[in-house]
């Protein structure tokens, strides 16, 4: 390790720990406006660790989000919050293991249009259980869990996915994927057991996206399958994801952080039209900057001469 | 070392390989040749598990091959080039060559695996070049990295698909002088080629394939004087 790495590592850290004091401000709103950059940014950035180097798209990122927050709602009476937290992580993974499992070996855009059907399934799924069954639309949510505490959960598990994602950029693992997205015949041809990756990765990203969903359900109190499922979700995660740069660690935060304040202030002055500004700012991310602001600034930064 | 017995595929109605049979042995550098659409990038693919046989046994060093995916031959200590470069996107020369040793049967990673994916550039004549943008290599030159990821695996068969093809004058001259230093460490080769000159001066045997069936095989010199062979030679000739 240089001196350079060791700054960085430094910085890193400092990060992490001022903004565990955070919540001692004592502003509602700026807490509240930290969760969501906080959650958008685990959802995005875990994204990225899978879709970044393999170039898969998943749109699944809501039907996991969905099934961490609907097993919190179901549980909350009877089993306790962290084991419940404990249960949400492992059915993210197993759901996305399988799913993984079943579309990873078929070509992009069957996976695409495959994760994309999966929120929408599940979704169609919990609604006709709760209207034939249940008898009530959606689950409460009551506990006396904080704010304060959501946004330390989401903290802790944001420093896990950097964490990873630092080794991954280090391992074996991450360059088989970035091999993988280069090209996948070649790929197999150089050992690489492509499936096995590709279905690693996206289990990781499965289990962090349903974390995220049951860290958040207290905070949601009333959970109906039209919220949690939300296709929104997973294309604001990608689009996120995609206008902060994927092929760096740090990327996908960069695009979530000003999407996040956008977002707040299309949905406060045009809440009907926030679907067709997502659409029109998707098209706008992919034909002007498709690497991304993290592409723009290393691009900026090598014609100043300062290339590491 | 290689024996391929009785294979054959089919792309839906079209037999692209039909009923072949040949053995390459140890040491030797072979040749596949034949015209344009014989079948001959089809057996390349049959051997490194990228298509799998409609019928028929490959064996590598007398065990059973065909059934296999890509990777399990790769293990095997069989590497190869694509007729049509494949060139890493995202990853530089130097990692695209590392590609071929980290996950290989003697796998190197970190200092040692780039170590040995500068060596390799070196030996393909891109020495000091493994960290400049992919997008800066012209076509010869990705095929040279791609030469350069078979062979830091250190295989015991390599397969070169058109490695020649493109090459002006002296390139060419290099590049058969590469070849041969390769099968001079001990390398078994199979190449498929178009340039009758490279496959004299390269291949003790070879087999001529015309349209998916083995119309001739034995000693190069005396299968290029086949009236047969020299006939789907010609035919080819006037379809350009």
């Amino acid at each position: 390790m240089n001196l350079n790495t060791s700054i960085r590592w430094i910085i890193g850290v400092a990060i992490f720990v001022l903004l565990a004091f955070l919540p001692l401000l004592d502003e509602p709103y700026y807490l509240a406006l930290a969760i969501s950059v906080l959650t958008y940014g685990v959802l995005a950035t875990s994204w990225a660790l899978f879709s970044g180097p393999t170039h898969y798209i998943s749109l699944a990122t809501a039907a996991f989000y969905g099934l961490g927050a609907y097993t919190v709602g179901l549980g909350i009476e009877s089993v306790p919050y962290v084991v419940l937290l404990i249960l949400a992580t492992v059915f993210g993974a197993a759901l996305a293991f399988l799913v993984g499992w079943a579309t990873l070996r078929l070509s992009g855009v069957y996976f695409v249009i495959f994760t994309l059907g999966l929120a929408e399934f599940i979704r169609q799924v919990i609604t006709w259980v709760q209207n034939n069954f249940t008898g009530s639309r959606g689950v409460y949510v009551l506990t006396d869990i904080t704010e304060q505490h959501i946004y330390w959960e989401l903290l802790a598990l944001a420093a896990v996915v950097a964490l990873f994602g630092l080794w991954l950029k280090r391992s074996r693992l991450g360059f088989s994927l970035r091999v993988i997205g280069g090209d996948e015949v070649v790929a197999s041809h150089v050992g690489i057991h492509s499936a096995r990756a590709k279905i690693l990765l996206f289990t990781f990203s499965g289990a962090v996206a349903a974390l995220t969903g049951a860290i958040l359900a207290p905070r949601l109190s009333y959970i109906e399958p039209s919220m949690v499922f939300s296709p929104d979700l997973s294309f604001q995660v990608v689009i996120m994801a995609l206008l902060g740069g994927v092929h760096r660690l740090w990327g996908p935060i960069v695009g979530v952080i000003p999407f996040t304040f956008l977002w707040e202030f299309i949905a406060a002055v045009a809440p009907t039209q926030t679907v067709l500004l997502l659409g029109v700012s998707f098209l706008v991310i992919v034909y002007f900057i498709p690497n991304g602001i993290a592409g723009l600034l290393e691009k900026w930064s090598h014609k100043g001469g300062s290339r590491e | 070392m290689l024996e391929v017995v009785n294979v054959s595929k089919r792309f839906g109605g079209l037999v692209a390989v039909d009923d072949v049979s040949f053995q390459v042995n140890k040491h030797e550098v072979f040749g596949l040749i034949g015209p344009n659409g014989s079948g001959k990038t089809t057996m390349m693919n049959l051997i490194s598990g990228a298509h799998k046989t409609t019928s028929g046994d490959i064996y590598f060093q007398e065990r059973l091959i065909s059934g296999m995916p890509p990777r399990g031959i790769f293990l095997r200590g069989v590497a190869r080039t694509f007729q049509l470069v494949k060139p890493l996107s995202g990853l530089t020369p130097a990692e695209s060559v590392m590609a071929g040793v980290v996950f290989s049967r003697n796998p190197l990673w970190g200092r040692e695996a780039e170590k040995a994916a500068q060596r390799m550039l070196t030996r393909v004549g891109l020495a000091g070049r493994g960290h400049e943008p992919l997008s800066s290599l012209t076509y010869i030159d990705q095929k040279r990295v791609e030469l350069a990821r078979a062979l830091i695996s250190d295989p015991q068969l390599l397969l070169l698909d058109e490695w020649l093809a493109g090459l002006n004058a002296t390139e060419l001259l290099e590049g058969i002088d590469l070849i041969k230093s390769i099968s001079a460490e001990g390398t078994t080769i199979v190449l498929v080629e178009h340039l009758m000159d490279a496959i004299r001066s390269l291949c003790q045997t070879c087999v001529v394939m015309n349209v998916g069936k083995v119309i001739a095989s034995g000693e190069t010199d005396s299968v290029l004087s086949i009236p047969e062979v020299i006939d789907a030679y010609l035919g080819d000739a006037s379809d350009v």
